[in-house]
């Protein structure tokens, strides 16, 4: 039956019924899991940066690594190509095949008008500093959390 | 239905919470029980010491040949030291089963894989004595975790002292392949486990590809561990400075020196790189020297002081006009591949009747000796210079001269009679020299001397060591000096000093700096070259080439050894008393230079007590026919023809 004189109470909801309990819990066990699931997502956002942060380190230092072979191999091979140019290996090849130093005045000489002196024909100075090979990982990628506890207890902190 | 549902929601909820908790399974499982394949991690050494270094400033000679370079050796470490140190002490194998991983076994397989031999006994109680000490200090709190390999350890002075281990880079390829990094021979992978602890760190070593040649100008650059900046691990050298003894690697060692410092290296890169930049790389040399002409000047070096029997020698070839210094050779050479064999050359160099132990890196420009009559030619300079003497002025030789209370001889019995200048050069006549320098007087003849730079340094970009020249107010001077010092007696000159002053008379009486780098390659490529610089102008050009036709001519009317076929050249010889004239043991030497109407080389020659059989003891008959083999082969490396061919080819439109 209709009450028209009473005016209805403003902002107040009145339910008919009472809430289902189930539907209390599984809202807030959705809302637990989304939770959950946020938190993860975020954990595996950092966990996902943090490695490819690593790895990328990991992977500059193996190229230097490769760099810093190469060019100790680069300076090496220097060394022995000129062992194999050296001025005693030329003296001993041309007296094994015969040549003997000439007289100047058995020479023929031509002037070449605005003849260069000869350029020196050594490489480029060495820039690149070397390192020794080998790579190195920081605690925070390969302890675990109680080892972190551990350490962060006794004041050891991030390196 | 709310039962129902009930049940429902409790069955979704646990097959929920199912993987939540697997995921906390494995996360604890990770993070609190670590798995087996984890403990691998924790043999990776955290922070880790890596040291940084740039290879030293190579050295080319003035055409680009490389005379010193950088090799890479490799120092060995064990990581986890301290396991295989325990298991040294306690593990016993059974019978029929494999050894245990200890210290002396893993020495062992090393030993096999790389062909280097090791005093394992001596090594590993070396070791083990390391660790119970650093157990000691801590109270067992640390262990010895990464160990560095030794070859042997020695007793010096009561201390244990390890010797370094190093291997060259085809034994540490074949430790990379029982590593099972590399492929063996057959293409196949071997893993050995017992030396996967085993690694390898790169250092630069020094490497001279040219041997013994020009090695007293480039000198050596040695590693030691006792200098400043070298500190030691485990007993063994980790961090040293390696710097140069003589020549080149000593004066030019401050910009030779290649960075090279420890760094905590971590897997952050730009900490590395902000540890990289404050090692600067070094700068390159190019030299003056011309490796064909040293070459030269070093096989015919030998074989005169071979064939006349004499204990060592010296030639320099020295550019007049520039100041270049093209060959720098000395005999016994110091082969730069065998530091152990210096010290005996060394000595050979440096001994005298009046310092025996004597020791002299380079006779050129370390080792000062009373030069005898090439010294003349700076007499007869100032002579001429001053206008005491003209090229014909006439001397009447008696044989003997007396001054300041001494009577002066010359090298013959014989007197020579009415002589001019130039007869008094072609013969050396020291009496003549004597009353040239009489006539001059010791304040006009010192002055000249202070001029030629007599005394002191010369100024060359080499560790230099000068000769001395004593002076009216000296103690030990008296008028008598002034006769002797005339024809070179009673001063003492380096080759390198009487060079450079005797290149006045070739250069129209200007000396120029004596150097040996003709540039210098700095880290970013800039190139600054050494311009050349006027030392002093001891006499005028006139002068200058009034002697220099005197000092052709009397080769010439001589009939002199020293002439060289096609070239019109100058000289000068001499034969040195060796003091304090014990013996009759000389100096023969030669000065010359050529071509006469342009003069572009100088030579000088020394021969240090040759034998006097045939006469080889003067410098006409042993250091004479040395420049004239020599002289040609320097003209036809530097190009430079024949007079008649050069005179044809400025003639030619």
């Amino acid at each position: 039956m209709n009450t028209p004189g009473r005016p209805r109470s403003s902002g107040v909801r009145v339910r008919a019924y009472k809430e289902a309990p189930w539907r209390v819990q599984t809202r807030a066990l959705a809302i637990g899991l989304v939770a959950v699931l946020g938190l993860a997502a975020t954990l595996s956002l950092f966990i996902f940066t943090g490695a490819q942060a690593a790895e990328a380190g990991l992977q500059v230092q193996r190229l230097i690594g490769e760099r810093d072979t190469l060019l100790r191999k680069i300076e090496a091979q220097q060394v022995n190509l000129a062992r194999l140019n050296s001025v005693s290996w030329y003296y001993q090849k041309a007296a094994d095949l015969g040549f003997e130093a000439k007289d100047p005045r058995e020479m023929t000489f031509i002037q070449v008008p605005a003849s260069a002196e000869p350029t020196p024909s050594y490489l480029g100075p060495s820039r690149i500093l070397y390192t020794g090979e080998g790579v190195s990982l920081a605690p925070a990628y390969r302890e675990t959390l109680l080892e972190w506890v551990v350490r962060s207890l006794r004041g050891g902190g991030q390196p | 239905m709310t039962a129902v549902l009930s049940t429902r929601v409790k069955i979704a909820g646990a097959l929920l919470l199912l993987p939540v908790t697997a995921s906390v399974v494995q996360l604890a499982r990770f993070q609190i029980w670590p798995s087996q394949e984890r403990e691998v991690l924790y043999s990776s050494p955290f922070p880790i010491t890596r040291h940084i270094e740039t290879p030293r400033g190579r050295v080319f000679d003035r055409n680009g040949h490389l005379l010193a370079g950088n090799l890479s050796h490799f120092r060995v470490y064990l990581d986890n030291c301290q396991n295989y140190l325990w298991a040294e002490e306690t593990l016993v194998s059974g019978d029929n089963e494999e050894p245990p991983v200890t210290m002396a076994r893993i020495l062992a397989e090393f030993m096999q894989a790389t062909g280097v031999t090791v005093n394992i006994p001596g090594v590993t109680q070396s070791l083990q004595e390391l660790d119970r000490g650093l157990r000691d200090q801590t109270q067992g709190r640390q262990r010895l975790r990464t160990c560095t390999l030794a070859v042997d350890v020695v007793d010096v002075g009561g201390q244990a002292q390890a010797i370094p281990l190093w291997l060259d880079e085809s034994q540490e390829m074949r430790l990379r392949v029982a590593q099972g990094e590399l492929p063996d021979a057959n293409g196949a992978y071997r893993y050995n486990p017992v030396l996967s602890d085993l690694r390898t760190e790169a250092w630069f070593a020094r490497d001279y590809p040219e041997g013994s040649l020009a090695s007293e100008v480039v000198g050596y650059s040695r590693q030691s561990g006792d200098r400043p900046g070298d500190r030691s691990e485990n007993g063994v050298v980790r961090f040293y400075l390696e710097t140069g003894d003589w020549g080149v690697e000593s004066y030019y060692n401050e910009i030779l020196q290649g960075a090279r410092e420890d760094i905590l290296w971590t897997v952050v890169p730009v900490e590395i790189t902000r540890n990289m930049d404050r090692a600067q790389p070094p700068a390159d040399l190019l030299l003056t020297i011309d490796r064909e002409i040293q070459a030269e000047a070093e096989t015919l070096l030998r074989e005169r002081i071979e064939a006349s029997d004499a204990s060592r020698g010296s030639i320099l070839v020295l550019a007049p006009q520039t100041g270049e210094i093209l060959a720098m050779a000395d005999y016994p050479p110091a082969d730069l591949s065998e530091a152990e064999s210096f010290e005996e050359v060394f000595h050979t160099k440096g001994r005298l009747p009046n310092d025996p132990q004597g020791q002299v890196t380079s006779l050129s420009v370390g080792a000062p000796y009373e030069p005898g009559s090439i010294f003349k030619v700076l007499t007869m300079a100032a002579g001429l210079d001053s206008g005491t003497v003209s090229p014909d002025s006439i001397f009447l030789d008696d044989g003997y001269f007396e001054y300041g209370g001494v009577v002066v001889h010359n090298w013959t019995a014989r007197p020579f009679g009415a002589q001019d200048m130039t007869g008094c050069m072609q013969n050396s006549i020291n009496t003549c020299l004597a009353w040239v320098a009489s006539r001059l007087g010791p304040e006009l003849f010192y002055d000249y001397m202070d001029r030629f730079w007599i005394g002191r340094a010369s100024g060359v970009d080499l560790p230099e060591r000068s000769g001395d020249l004593r002076r009216p107010g000296d103690l030990d001077w008296t008028d008598s000096t002034l006769a002797t010092n005339a024809f070179g007696q009673g001063v003492s000159v380096t080759p390198l000093q009487i060079a450079v002053a005797i290149s006045a008379v070739a250069n129209d009486g200007v000396m120029m700096i004596p150097h040996v780098v003709r540039s210098i390659v700095r880290p970013n490529g800039v190139v600054q070259p050494v311009r050349p610089v006027a030392l002093n102008q001891p006499i005028s050009a006139r002068t200058a080439n009034t002697l220099n036709e005197m000092l052709a001519r009397s080769l010439e009317i001589e009939q002199s050894a020293a002439l060289v076929p096609g070239y019109r050249v100058a000289g000068k010889t001499g034969t040195a008393d060796i003091p304090p004239y014990v013996n009759t043991k000389t100096v023969a030497s030669f000065v010359g230079w050529g071509p006469v109407d342009d003069p572009q080389v100088l030579i000088l020659i020394r021969i240090d007590e040759p034998t006097s059989e045939g006469d080889q003891q003067f410098g006409s008959v042993t250091a004479a026919p040395l420049f004239a083999k020599l002289a040609p082969r320097v003209f036809a490396i530097l190009g430079i023809p024949p007079d008649q061919v050069r005179q044809q080819l400025a003639a030619a439109p």
